[in-house]
């Protein structure tokens, strides 16, 4: 008995020591891998690739996070996450970060106790309907089916578009993007509505999708970035500053084909110098080597490149910039210096 | 005379805790005992602290805050702004929907497979045994996305939808749609007119099987039965000039509109569910018929019972003594099954409450605790109402006076004589059929009682009603038990148990507290009595009751089936 008391409380003990841990980054170094949550797929975002592999625009912060760490972008371990398992995921720290098109709201940074730390695509809720139905906008919805995923800002913001519009509607609950997807084609839901750039990657996935139309209203500010939990600033600043990075590489002109020249001697821009390690030891402030960031640059590219891989408008999405462009072009996408 | 010699008392040692066997168990007992609260509250004092640690504190004033989201299926006024409390009541009603469709539909599926399975046509028992072991062995998740995609993919868009069966259903890929009847003037008398003919017909089968015990002529009951039903309805509904008329579901817009709307969620969970668990009762039902000896079947056949009264009246009521216990277990397991909803996004409590509730604010302990409590009252509700159902129908031994513990009844032996609480099947008990009549308004007593607070704690929804979660701990705690010991009250009743009086007298006690804190029982039974009224005449009634059932002059005869000692019968 004295064993079985032991082994429990010893049991018990190691799962306390999970939850409670002090600092990510030093668990996430001693273990080799960054263990990162994303979405259960969504095209452009996160699928997997013919060979097996994990790809996307989220997965490359996950990538990148991992180059930055231990110089590796394969240093990372992914957990598909549901709209409802990814909070309870990264509270209980099954996962180190969360890189799922998550829109930043008050409630999930200060109730939450969620730290998010930036935003790596500013999107809006949309509907998409088919064009056979003739409708031009969304206005023109009352008494329609309307699939949405559970657990997510789209279906708080469906309940009050539609109530302040004074129109009625179906809710159909579901719990992924693929299930979705099918229920939307199977005409079961005659309205899908999501993140327009969800809707866009979804209906690229469609056999013929030129035969749905993505209604012009944007109904929300969605902000997606990636997140980590709350009171661990050192894990933080690493995953916020490897957003930065790409984001700087893109406005200084480094790329991943040009970063191992630019960050084999000091050039004339001293931020470029700071940035790929060439000056200073801004590395070591943050736990990692002098070169991390040339290192994410060479492995993932920067924030247009990755963009353009796999959602801008030469992809199957085929998104334009629009607010994503970076500060200098009349967008959004703007990071604070690195000095 | 016998001399005894007191055994020499050996002083008590520390060390005799372990090597005497008087106290070893003891002591070993006490040790585990301590050892599993020591582990309990280190576990539960571990989670508070990490929820300490991460900046939560536990709380359940989340709970009235607005839901901010929409719920297709609601059974109750429900909208964005309501509160996440109001969310979840709308979640509950709607597993409680599926679990008592489903546990009506998988009975009969159940009964009707597993009779059939038995059958002398090979055929037809083969096919069940199809049935019953092709839907058995495969899990009921499965079941479930299976008959959920084929309703989805196989049935057609709303717009190319056409109605079936004369327009009594509209299959679409939403759902089913139903006509509604509608009720004008003159329906209330047709209504009246058919309750008034199901209870002529009660009296009447009660009648017809008196008679048949004393003159042994055997009438067509169902029939007469089903005549004067119908018959008299019929002739109001007719008379008043066709006062109740269906509204048929009509297209418009996106989606047909008017009429009753089964989701395709609920078809495709309750049927699954029923399909699922029917198989199941199905085996418990062939087990309890086989579990009748053939010599039963033999000997009504050798009176000339024919096959089918042979069934219903020698085989089936033997059998159902052992097909109740399991029947309990598989209507719990659909019933915790149902929380299988979530697969294919039907709002029961595990959508809302457990779901969205929880993913949008967050309180994942509060939440699944509340939870949790929620399918424990369910579960535990219905195997006390089934085990209740259980000691009617089970066999019985000659004599079995029950025991069992305390009784309030006790309390009046000094007064009245000493009771016995006599089951069925004793020598001294001689049921009586129709007896003390009036005592069945102590069921309407506590029904009403118990569909009072109910609907106070979950339903009501009136402008500065204060949410159960702001009242105070004794509130809470006599409101809480006032819906227990009136449900339990309610449920001995019902079923003539004689655990009744205790129910009744613990119902008492917690009434007079109610009525201590003041709970408004005006504003509880809809404004239509004064508090006052309730009030006196609650504690007037049930008094009453209780005094009945203690002091009752014709105990034998009562529904308790007691006897006064030594008194006979």
């Amino acid at each position: 008995m004295k064993t079985s008391v032991f082994l429990g409380t010893l049991a018990a003990a190691g799962l306390a020591a999970g939850v409670a841990a002090a600092g990510t980054l030093a668990d996430v170094k001693a273990k080799g891998f960054v263990q990162c949550g994303i979405s259960t797929g969504v095209a452009g975002f996160a699928f997997t690739t013919a060979a097996g592999e994990w790809d996307g625009f989220d997965i490359d912060i996950c990538r990148a996070v991992a180059t930055a760490v231990f110089g590796d972008p394969k240093a990372v371990k992914f957990t598909p996450t549901t709209g409802k398992t990814r909070f309870t995921a990264l509270a209980s720290g099954e996962i180190d970060m969360l890189s799922r098109n998550t829109t930043w709201t008050y409630s999930r940074d200060v109730d939450l106790k969620l730290t998010f730390l930036g935003v790596n695509y500013y999107d809006g809720q949309g509907f998409m309907v088919p064009t056979a139905l003739g409708v031009n906008s969304a206005t023109e919805l009352d008494g329609a089916t309307v699939c949405i995923q559970t657990g997510t800002t789209t279906e708080l913001n469906l309940a009050d578009f539609f109530r302040a519009n004074d129109i009625s509607y179906e809710p159909v609950p579901v719990e992924t993007n693929a299930e979705a997807r099918a229920k939307y084609l199977a005409g079961a839901c005659d309205v899908y509505t999501t993140d327009a750039s969800g809707l866009a990657a979804t209906r690229s996935t469609f056999e013929n999708p030129d035969d749905h139309v993505i209604l012009p209203e944007i109904i929300s500010k969605e902000p997606l970035g990636p997140l980590v939990r709350h009171g661990d600033n050192e894990w933080g600043d690493v995953v916020r500053w490897t957003l930065n990075v790409l984001i700087i590489a893109e406005e200084k002109g480094i790329t991943a084909a040009n970063v191992g020249d630019m960050a084999a001697a000091p050039g004339k821009d001293p931020e470029i110098n700071r940035l790929l390690g060439t000056e200073g030891e801004y590395g070591a402030m943050m736990g990692l080597s002098k070169d991390w960031a040339a290192k994410v640059i060479a492995a993932i590219g920067n924030y247009g490149e990755v963009f353009e891989k796999h959602i801008g408008v030469n992809t199957a999405i085929g998104l334009p910039r629009g607010l994503n462009a970076q500060w200098t072009d009349g967008g959004l996408i703007y990071s604070p210096p690195y000095r | 005379m016998s001399v005894t010699t007191e055994p020499r008392q050996a002083s008590f040692r520390i060390d005799m805790l372990w090597t005497d066997s008087r106290y070893r168990s003891t002591f070993l007992q006490i040790i585990a005992l301590i050892a599993v609260m020591l582990a309990a509250f280190w576990l539960v004092n571990n989670v508070a602290q990490n929820l300490a640690n991460l900046g939560k504190d536990f709380g359940f004033g989340f709970m009235t805050t607005p839901s901010s989201y929409d719920i297709n299926q609601r059974l109750i006024d429900y909208t964005s702004r309501s509160s996440h409390s109001t969310a979840a009541v709308v979640g509950l009603l709607n597993t409680l929907l599926v679990a008592v469709l489903g546990c009506i539909l998988a009975t009969f599926l159940g009964v009707t497979a597993g009779v059939l399975r038995l059958s002398k046509n090979w055929i037809v028992s083969r096919l069940m045994t199809v049935y019953i072991e092709g839907v058995r062995n495969v899990p009921v998740l499965i079941q479930i996305l299976l008959l959920s995609a084929i309703l989805d993919e196989v049935l057609p868009h709303p717009k190319t939808a056409e109605a079936l069966l004369g327009g009594f259903v509209v299959p679409t890929n939403r759902g089913f749609y139903f006509p509604i009847p509608t009720f004008q003037d003159g329906s209330l008398y047709v209504v009246l007119a058919f309750i008034a003919s199901v209870i002529g017909a009660i009296w009447f089968g009660r009648w017809a099987t008196r008679r048949q015990q004393q003159t042994g002529e055997h009438l067509p009951v169902a029939w007469i039965k089903l005549g004067l039903v119908a018959g008299v309805t019929l002739l109001t509904y007719l008379v008043m000039g066709l006062p109740i008329g269906l509204e048929y579901p009509e297209l418009k817009g996106f989606n047909f509109k008017g009429g009753i709307y089964a989701r395709t969620s609920l078809v495709a969970l309750t049927l699954a569910l029923s399909i699922y668990t029917g198989a199941f009762i199905a085996e418990n039902v062939r087990a309890g018929i086989q579990a009748v000896s053939k010599g039963q079947t033999e000997a009504a056949f050798a009176l000339g019972l024919r096959p089918s009264w042979t069934m219903n009246l020698i085989i089936l009521p033997q059998a159902l003594r052992v097909i109740i216990p399991p029947l309990i277990s598989q209507y719990l397991n659909l019933t915790k099954n149902s929380s299988l909803a979530l697969a294919i996004g039907y709002m029961d409590a595990t959508g809302t409450l457990g779901g969205i509730t929880l993913n949008q604010t967050g309180h994942a302990f509060e939440t699944l605790m509340l939870l949790m409590a929620f399918y424990l009252s369910i579960s535990l509700s219905i195997s006390f109402v089934m085990n209740l159902y259980n000691e009617q129908v089970k066999l019985v031994e000659r004599t079995s006076v029950a025991g069992g513990g305390f009784s309030v009844l006790a309390l009046f032996a000094g007064v009245n004589g000493k009771w016995e609480t006599l089951k069925k099947g004793d020598a001294t008990m001689q049921p009586n059929y129709g007896v003390a009549g009036w005592l069945n308004l102590v069921v309407l007593l506590y029904g009403a009682t118990l569909v009072m607070m109910l609907y106070y704690l979950f339903l009501d929804q009136s402008e500065g009603r204060d949410s159960y979660y702001l009242w105070g701990t004794g509130k809470q705690a006599i409101t809480l038990f006032l819906t227990v010991f009136s449900a339990t009250a309610f449920v001995t009743a019902i079923f003539k148990h004689y655990r009744f009086i205790d129910m009744a007298a613990a119902e008492l006690v917690v009434f007079i507290l109610a009525v201590l804190i003041g709970l408004p029982f005006g504003e509880m039974t809809f404004g239509l009595l004064d508090t006052s009224v309730v009030v006196f005449g609650g504690l007037a009634a049930r008094l009453a009751t209780i005094g009945y059932t203690v002091f009752g002059a014709r105990p034998n005869v009562t529904y308790f089936y007691r006897v006064r000692e030594g008194s006979g019968s």
